[in-house]
């Protein structure tokens, strides 16, 4: 018996002693991007908008990169945890901020964080998100127009339920509101979800969201598309007029956009967002964003660039803004 | 006839049963290990589920789902350690009985009512999908707010000796609630300058950290206190020496049969709030608990180990994996959080939830129905068959068994959201919850407040921004006072019970 | 100890009474927006009412009548050590390294918790070796959790 015993506590000892080592194996040097797993991170939880664009994203372009890409969600801090978490890992192209301008820029804006906006490159961006104000089917507001009239009419009575504070849907229904002087009531939700279910229930009388959220409803004529605040009109929604063509201009899209942090290489970052681009533009990654309501935008670092810089200029006015109110 | 074969013949292919079963084993055991959640594993595989096809992916998933409803009542029952946050409440009698000497009829009991509940709200989202997701659209935020006023009033239900303690437990419960940015505007408040708490406190650490974390910190001083003083004193221990007789411990169908009642209610209530957005399982479980008290015929023995008290939060938390799933499949809109996971498998399925979600996607939608049915099933064939192995490793010796459960239970937490915070409150909600313990606070009435505390406040909130700032608002509608009655009744009927006492 | 023990209800109760208070006092100088309604104020000051009203009301009751103390074998020194046992985990888990911190608190607490003598420490060692495996494949191999950048593994 004590020699079994024995022989079972070197066995022991000896797969601890495996483990140990299998553990410290690391890859032997590769190229990039062959040495390690790419990572997306996300500061918004699992299932939301962010999350089912970069899955996208992550299963098109993995054949083509020849490497994982992996999506992991880091919600905490509201957000923040994630993007500290991004700046403090070594900066060699393998590691990715995937978000919208929420948590990147207002909030930097609003409050103090570690970085600042320039120290972040935008990489690719997957899809714009562009903000939607719908009514229920039957609902006596006709359109925008109708809408504005009656509003003046009757100031503080219509409400608009319009997803979290400051968020994407919100600050275009504020600007939409300083242009043409009406007021209604904001009535902040959890997001585009609780906004359709108070629109659909009657408990709100216009809805503020995204597409992706509302088109279902819309292709099955249950909620009616007023307008949309962006440059062109959205494919999912092609009979929803923009805000710029009724004469309103009210243009905040939303993007969900790669970043890098500062120190990453150029030529790395050159490389990913071709592959990137390469990959949304397949017929698989197309019929599947079709189905969805999912418009893609494969725009490379440049283009990008440009739209980052934009976006912190409109926030920056907007919430200034605000905080005068 | 022909369509009918054709979904049978979707759903009984051999990948689909396989990859249900590997759910709902996989549901059952991390819903069993505390710090690890079935939404957890469900993130956690939606890259798999790419690469599998629709239906034997989404039988996984809702195998999942259904097994962890039911795992977290394992551990709940044997070690007093929530494995799951809906199993908190399953705890409140479900743990009493296994130190009364009946744990395999408690779990068996769980394994039953878990489900009937689950049946119970698959045929009401089959058959009743649209009605009952119109009369859930009826819910807005003054409704809201009346059924978390009335969930809020449950709280009193729960305490047992000492209303002041518990109602002390559910304002500090409240507090912690408010800490991070409130609901509807997003200000931070209460971070006391730590950014990290920018977001609030999650549910998981704090869920975690005061019942397991607490009781496993407790468990593991006993025993030291125990070795040091090297007496075998029966301190209420768990060990096999605590003349466990394995005769009175027989589940049979008359007992299954004596909490019928209890499950139904739970059952029904479990239904009803899985099919409200936003509402979630905890929630489901503790208003089936506090219904089947109302209406039980020995209220008294709530919290002492009466096996109502099992199966109806466990029917009612188990009914939510079907009814969170009928907003879901008719507007879209999730009704839990887990369905939410599972509206994004389907998504990237590239079926789009919705109100065309059948016209669209017709044959794997009904085969999909079949496999939820006959996930139940599995679930209640392994349930079974894995009681009796849980139940081996809750005899291991206590030594080795508390340390490793707590680092399950702590890495666990860390993993469900990858944050070194969670670890942190963790820890603090630990030591809140061994502190309180020795006071002897009721914990459940801190969770619940913790749980619903935001949610009432964001809908009262909402309900007064539509209203434009009138209290009245409040009033406006029919099932809002309908709760309200029904709470002044719960109030008055519980004033009277006291009475009888005194 | 046992005197602490019986005041520990006093304690507890005075503790809850005086975070209520001083919540109140802390919140009312604070700057919260009172936008979009009522404010978001109100909820806090509840639930911090709440705890000072069942504070008073169990402080009375701590004074009046003398309430036997869940679990008095467990006094506040050996909660304190067991919280730092778990504290300088945590530490070791995020700088340190995941095998090396689930090794090392699963071997102190083993051996804690342990009959005296040679064998139990060889068998601490052992169950030891094999649960940070065990936890290794689970959570880190199999689940994949991201952990931050450590000195060992």
């Amino acid at each position: 018996m004590r020699i079994m015993r024995r022989r079972l506590n070197f066995m022991m000892l000896f797969v601890v002693i495996l483990l140990l080592a299998f553990v410290s194996v690391s890859s032997f040097a590769a190229e990039y991007p062959k040495e390690k797993a790419i990572r997306f991170f996300n500061p918004y939880g699992a299932g939301g908008g962010v999350d089912i664009s970069s899955r996208i994203l992550a299963s098109a372009a993995q054949p083509l990169v020849d490497q994982r890409i992996d999506v992991i969600c880091m919600p905490g801090a509201g957000g923040q945890e994630a993007i500290n978490f991004v700046m403090n890992q070594p900066q060699d192209g393998y590691t990715f901020l995937v978000t919208d301008y929420g948590p990147l820029i207002t909030t930097a804006l609003t409050e103090k964080v570690g970085y600042d906006l320039s120290d972040w490159k935008p990489v690719f961006q997957i899809t714009e998100v562009v903000p939607t104000f719908f009514v229920k089917a039957d609902s006596p507001i006709k359109d925008v127009n109708d809408w504005i009239a009656k509003a003046k009419a009757e100031p503080n009575v219509f409400s608009v339920g319009h997803g979290r504070y400051l968020s994407v849907p919100h600050l275009p229904l504020i600007i939409f509101e300083k242009l043409t002087g009406i007021k209604n009531k904001h009535v902040p939700t959890t997001g585009g979800s609780e906004a359709l279910a108070f629109v659909l229930g009657g408990h709100v009388d216009i809805g503020a969201s995204v597409p992706s959220t509302i088109g279902a409803t819309v292709k099955a004529g249950q909620t009616r598309a007023l307008a949309v605040c962006s440059e062109e009109r959205v494919p999912s929604l092609p009979d929803t007029p923009t805000m710029k063509e009724l004469g309103y201009d009210v243009v905040l899209p939303a993007w969900y956009t790669i970043f890098a942090y500062k120190d990453v290489p150029e030529d790395r970052i050159e490389f990913i967002q071709n592959k990137f681009i390469e990959a949304l533009n397949t017929e698989s990654a197309q019929s599947l964003a079709g189905k969805l309501n999912v418009d893609l935008t494969p725009y490379g670092s440049e283009k990008c660039q440009g739209i980052y810089n934009a976006t912190i200029e409109n926030l920056k006015t907007l919430l200034s803004d605000l905080t005068k109110k | 006839m022909d369509f009918i074969f054709s979904v049978l013949q979707e759903a009984f292919v051999p990948e689909v049963i396989i990859f249900a079963m590997l759910g709902v084993f996989l549901g059952v055991t991390v819903g069993a290990i505390p710090g690890l959640s079935g939404d957890m594993a469900i993130a956690l595989l939606l890259p798999f589920v790419y690469k599998l096809n629709p239906v034997p992916a989404l039988g996984m998933l809702i195998g999942i789902y259904k097994g962890s409803m039911f795992g977290g009542a394992i551990s709940a029952i044997s070690f007093g350690v929530p494995g799951t946050p809906a199993a908190v409440v399953t705890m409140e009698d479900g743990y009493p009985a296994k130190k009364n000497g009946y744990p395999k009829k408690a779990m068996l009991t769980a394994l039953y009512s878990s489900v009937t509940g689950d049946f119970f709200s698959t045929l009401l989202l089959i058959f009743l999908a649209l009605p009952l997701a119109s009369v859930a659209l009826q819910f807005g935020p003054v409704e809201f707010f009346a059924l978390y006023v009335f969930a809020l009033l449950m709280i009193a239900l729960l305490v047992q000796g000492g209303i002041k303690k518990g109602l002390a437990a559910a304002g500090i419960g409240l507090f912690i609630g408010c800490i991070g940015m409130d609901p509807v505007i997003g200000t931070t408040r209460l971070i006391f300058g730590i950014s990290r708490l920018r977001g609030g406190i999650p549910l998981i650490p704090l869920l975690v950290g005061v019942f397991a974390v607490s009781e496993l910190m407790i468990q593991f001083l006993k025993e030291w206190y125990r070795s040091r003083l090297k007496k075998i004193k029966e301190l209420s221990g768990l060990s096999k020496e605590s003349g466990y007789d394995p005769s009175k411990d027989i589940m049979s169908f008359k007992v299954y049969l004596s909490t019928l009642k209890a499950t139904l209610i739970g059952s029904v209530m479990g239904t009803f709030v899985g099919a409200l957005p936003g509402a979630g399982s905890s929630l489901a479980a503790y208003v089936s608990y506090g219904a089947a008290r109302q209406f039980s015929s020995h209220p008294e023995q709530f919290g002492k180990g009466i096996l109502e008290g099992v199966a109806a939060p466990e029917a009612g938390n188990s009914a939510t994996c079907g009814a969170s799933m009928i907003p879901l499949l008719t507007f879209g809109i999730p009704g839990s959080a887990t369905a939410a996971l599972i509206g994004a498998a389907l998504i990237m399925q590239g079926i789009n939830p919705g109100p065309l979600v059948f016209q669209e996607n017709t044959l794997i939608m009904f085969s999909f129905f079949v496999v939820i049915f006959y996930a139940s099933v599995m679930n209640l064939g392994f349930g079974y068959a894995l009681i009796p192995l849980y139940a081996k490793i809750a005899m291991v010796k206590s030594r080795f068994l508390f340390p490793s459960v707590f680092l399950f239970a702590l890495i666990g937490t860390y993993a469900s959201r990858n944050s070194v915070t969670d670890v942190w409150i963790l820890l603090v909600a630990g030591l809140l919850g061994a502190l309180l313990r020795k006071g002897r606070f009721p914990l459940g009435p801190l969770v619940l407040a913790f749980i619903i505390g935001p949610g009432a406040e964001k809908a009262l909130r909402q309900a007064l921004l539509i209203g434009g700032g009138e209290w009245s608002v409040l009033l406006k509608s029919p099932i809002a006072i309908g709760f309200y009655a029904i709470s002044v009744v719960s109030i008055i009927l519980l004033i009277r019970f006291q009475k009888k006492l005194a | 100890m046992k005197r602490f023990s019986l005041n520990y209800d006093l304690f507890l109760s005075g503790f809850i009474t005086f975070i209520g208070l001083a919540g109140l006092v802390y919140l009312h100088f604070e700057e919260l927006s009172m936008g979009a309604g009522i404010g978001a104020k109100l909820f806090p000051q509840l639930s911090l009412l709440i705890m000072f009203i069942f504070g008073v009301l169990m402080v009375v009751d701590a004074l009046d009548v003398k309430h036997a103390v869940a679990y008095p074998e467990i006094n506040i020194l050996s909660i304190a050590l067991f919280m730092t046992l778990s504290i300088l985990y945590a530490l070791f888990l995020t700088r340190i390294g995941i095998i090396t911190a689930t090794f090392l608190f699963l071997l102190v607490s083993f051996s804690i918790l342990a009959p005296k003598g040679v064998a139990s420490l060889k068998s601490s060692i052992i169950y030891s070796a094999f649960l940070t495996f065990l936890i290794w494949i689970i959570f880190v191999r199999i689940v994949g959790i991201i952990l931050p950048q450590c000195l060992l593994i």
